[in-house]
């Protein structure tokens, strides 16, 4: 009790005491960064020793372990030359850290976000990156949709570093050719197929959305994709600005439809309590498994990348297919997640650095060859890629019209939290689709 | 780095502490006695005092206020959020369930606690300490250890694959199929597995506090009481029992106590989901995760208003009143 009375009060003392120091450290970086910009971009052009800067850069984001490894990594390649200390905190929870950070008053200097609906809800605390890059550059040097992601009324608060595509569905190419199954193409073909594993009596689908405290996410994705494929991108962007509602027949069919596969007799390896409880880091292994626990994996790349060691050389995916009968529009564009970076109002020139460091194709190299992440970088090399995988993923973004960022982490951490919950709830039939769906909407009205 | 940069404003404020009770010690002890004797215990309880207000007294205004105000503090929404609290149907799992917990880890434990601290006193010494080690031990592993341990105890896997966890291994073995038992919402199932966790954890506490106080029951009216009566059962109900009552109140209400305020094990093992949110877990999530200061007060306030009489009763016990 007295501690959350506690962290309340100050979360409100804070709120009042930020204007004055946000103006005064805005005022100080805006007039500082300049000269920065021209020393590091002068630096590395002539690929000599760079010019020391010094310092320590607090980062604050949600990669842990491999993954973080990885991005200090690329990091410490940029920072190590120049004399900067990266000191790099990685939260599972992130969404709590940065709240308690911000509202605190103990600003890291960047913060990787898995969420632009975070990074409106902390905006405040963000300096403009216009001031530390160009905007024009930048845009038009990565994928299209990706400036307007990290844009937050009207200004540029946060770049992708890494981007993961949603809507993919793994398996495994030996156990496919061995059982004699065929590539879906449309929804009837993957329903035909689901069909017939379960008539050779095996499972066709290996699902699993445990998360810890944001069990529900990985179930988020199946709607989202499903609408993305029956669905134009003016009803998703409609949804995730929250004027379609989520008790609205677009939606509504995106849910039944995952209930075909959810509910499908057989058709899920564990049935609902290993939907529920399988994290989403191990669901998709029972594909190599001997013999198989199941055929395919719809998942984002993200996911897939914990496959790549089991899977090796025998992993491959399918763009989650388009569905029959769908408005036109639908099916034309992709959805991402990306790890958005911001760079908090501190005053720290190091930090000013390392932040046009990461805006850089270059600073993300490191991540890339884990096969967790596409670049966001337009003429990213390929060959950088770890496998096959990741450079056929590559290929559904230039076919894609737009690119659009995954719809619950870019609404209300509120919203996304209650999708979380109550889509948990509906999976694992403790909650009617009514319900589920009127919960979620009641999130809105918060 | 940030705690580093503090250190001056720390020492000035315990060397200023310091100063205050050498001075006001001084300037008591020079003035006239009568004053000084009267002022004396205010510059000793001063300074604590004005802590408890500012870390305290004021908080729990402010959250007081608060959950009358909507999610950001920005707008007066009145009663709306308590009307929330009954009306929202996770809210209302959540009362149910605390309801539960509250009734049921306190009986568990302090029925088995009693238990193990009767039997156990019918043992040789050493056999004694031994029993009573084994039952405290739980108490030594912080709940989301415990949280921890039990996961691989209610783990689930599918029945085509090795099971993991050694419930669902004991099934399988016995040629039954698995069962999800942290998901399984059905009957409260996976509510009665988190409060069997805790009550698991507090029956040690239970016991050792229980076993010193049967150990000092008078041994001369249990001995009266073997003259009238074979049935040491008896003896226990009627004679023992009804001279610890007081002890087994403290113990039990010191467990709703704790009780209320659980939070690690739910969001360790299910994260308040399958229809297993509690208070605290929920509290936690509203504010931290949704950002809803409101709906967040209101759970506080409500935990206050139960801990509230079970605080007032533990402190008259103390006082002897």
């Amino acid at each position: 009790l007295v501690l959350s009375a506690c962290s309340s009060s100050t979360a409100t003392s804070a709120y009042t005491a930020a204007p004055p120091t946000t103006a005064a450290t805005t005022s100080g970086s805006s007039a500082a960064a300049p000269p920065t910009t021209a020393a590091t971009t002068s630096g590395s052009s002539a690929a000599a020793t760079p010019a020391y800067i010094g310092g320590t850069v607090d980062i604050l984001g949600h990669p842990t372990g491999a993954e973080a490894d990885d991005l200090v990594a690329s990091l410490n390649t940029f920072a190590g030359p120049r004399g900067i200390t990266i000191k790099y905190e990685g939260s599972p929870d992130f969404e709590t850290d940065v709240r308690t950070r911000t509202a605190g008053g103990n600003l890291p200097d960047i913060g990787i976000f898995p969420q632009p609906g975070l990074v409106a809800a902390v905006s405040s605390y963000l300096t403009p990156l216009s001031t530390l890059t160009s905007q024009a550059q930048w845009t038009s040097a990565t994928w299209p949709g990706l400036t307007e992601m990290g844009t937050v009324n009207n200004v540029w608060l946060a770049g992708a570093m890494g981007m993961s595509i949603r809507g993919l569905v793994y398996y495994s190419k030996s156990a496919f050719q061995q059982a004699g199954y065929a590539i879906p193409t449309t929804w009837d073909d993957l329903i035909k197929l689901s069909d017939k594993i379960v008539s050779d009596g095996k499972h066709p689908w290996c699902i699993g959305i445990e998360s810890g405290s944001a069990t529900g996410w990985p179930a988020t994705n199946w709607i989202k994709t499903i609408l993305s494929r029956t669905a134009p991108v003016s009803t998703y962007d409609a949804w995730v600005a929250g004027t379609l509602k989520n008790d609205s027949p677009e939606i509504r069919n995106a849910f039944n439809l995952f209930g075909t596969i959810l509910n499908g007799k057989d058709y899920v390896y564990g049935g609902r309590a290993a939907i529920v409880s399988t994290s989403y880091t191990t669901a998709g292994l029972p594909l190599f498994t001997q013999p198989p626990g199941c055929y395919m994996y719809y998942a984002s790349q993200y996911e897939g990348g914990y496959l790549t060691t089991a899977g090796a050389n025998d992993l491959a995916f399918f763009r989650f297919p388009n569905i029959a009968g769908a408005p036109a529009g639908a099916g034309t564009y992709e959805i991402i997640g990306a790890d958005l970076v911001s760079r908090f109002k501190t005053t720290n020139p190091a930090a000013d650095a390392v932040m046009q460091y990461m805006l850089t194709e270059d600073a993300g190299t490191s991540m890339m060859k884990a096969g967790y992440y596409v670049s966001p970088f337009k003429d990213f090399d390929p060959s950088l890629y770890p496998n096959d995988v990741t450079r056929q993923s590559e290929g559904l973004l230039a076919a894609a019209s737009t690119l659009r960022y995954d719809a619950t982490d870019a609404m209300p951490p509120a919203v996304e939290g209650a999708y979380w919950t109550n889509i948990t709830s509906w999976v694992n039939g403790d909650e009617s689709l009514d319900a589920c769906l009127t919960a979620i909407d009641a999130a809105w009205k918060k | 780095m940030a705690s580093l940069t503090v250190l001056p404003q720390f020492c000035l404020l315990l060397g200023g502490l310091l100063a205050f009770y050498v001075l006001g010690h001084a300037a008591c002890t020079l003035a006239p006695k009568r004053v000084g004797t009267r002022i004396l215990p205010w510059v000793f309880v001063g300074p604590a005092l004005a802590m408890a207000t500012i870390f305290m007294v004021v908080p729990g205004i402010r959250t007081l206020i608060a959950s009358f105000y909507n999610e950001d503090g920005s707008g007066f929404v009145g009663l709306s959020n308590y009307v929330d609290l009954v009306t929202i149907d996770s809210y209302k799992t959540i009362l149910v369930n605390t309801a539960l917990w509250v009734v049921l880890v306190p009986l568990i434990a302090v029925v088995v606690g009693l238990a193990t601290a009767a039997l156990a006193d019918r043992l040789r010494p050493s056999f004694e300490r031994g029993a009573k080690s084994l039952i405290f031990l739980p108490m030594a592993i912080s709940f989301v250890g415990a949280a921890t341990i039990w996961k691989f105890v209610f783990d689930y896997r599918p029945s085509e694959s090795m099971q993991v966890g050694l419930l669902n291994g004991v099934l399988v073995a016995l040629g039954r199929d698995p069962v999800g038992f942290l998901t399984e919402a059905s009957w409260h199932l996976n509510t009665l597995l988190l409060i069997f966790i805790m009550a698991w954890v507090e029956t040690g506490f239970a016991t050792i506090l229980l076993s010193a106080a049967l150990k000092a029951v008078p041994q001369e009216t249990i001995e009266a009481a073997r003259l009238d009566t074979d049935s040491e059962f008896q003896i226990f109900m009627r004679v023992s029992l009804p001279q610890i009552r007081g002890q087994i109140i403290v113990v039990a209400t010191s467990i709703i106590v704790l009780v209320i305020k659980t939070f690690d094990v739910v969001y360790t093992l299910t994260g308040g989901n399958f229809g297993t949110d509690i208070v605290a877990n929920r509290f936690y999530f509203d504010l931290f995760r949704y950002g809803d200061q409101g709906h967040a007060s209101v759970l506080v306030v409500m935990l206050v208003i139960v801990v509230l009489p079970m605080m007032i009763l533990n402190v008259r016990r103390v006082r002897g009143v």
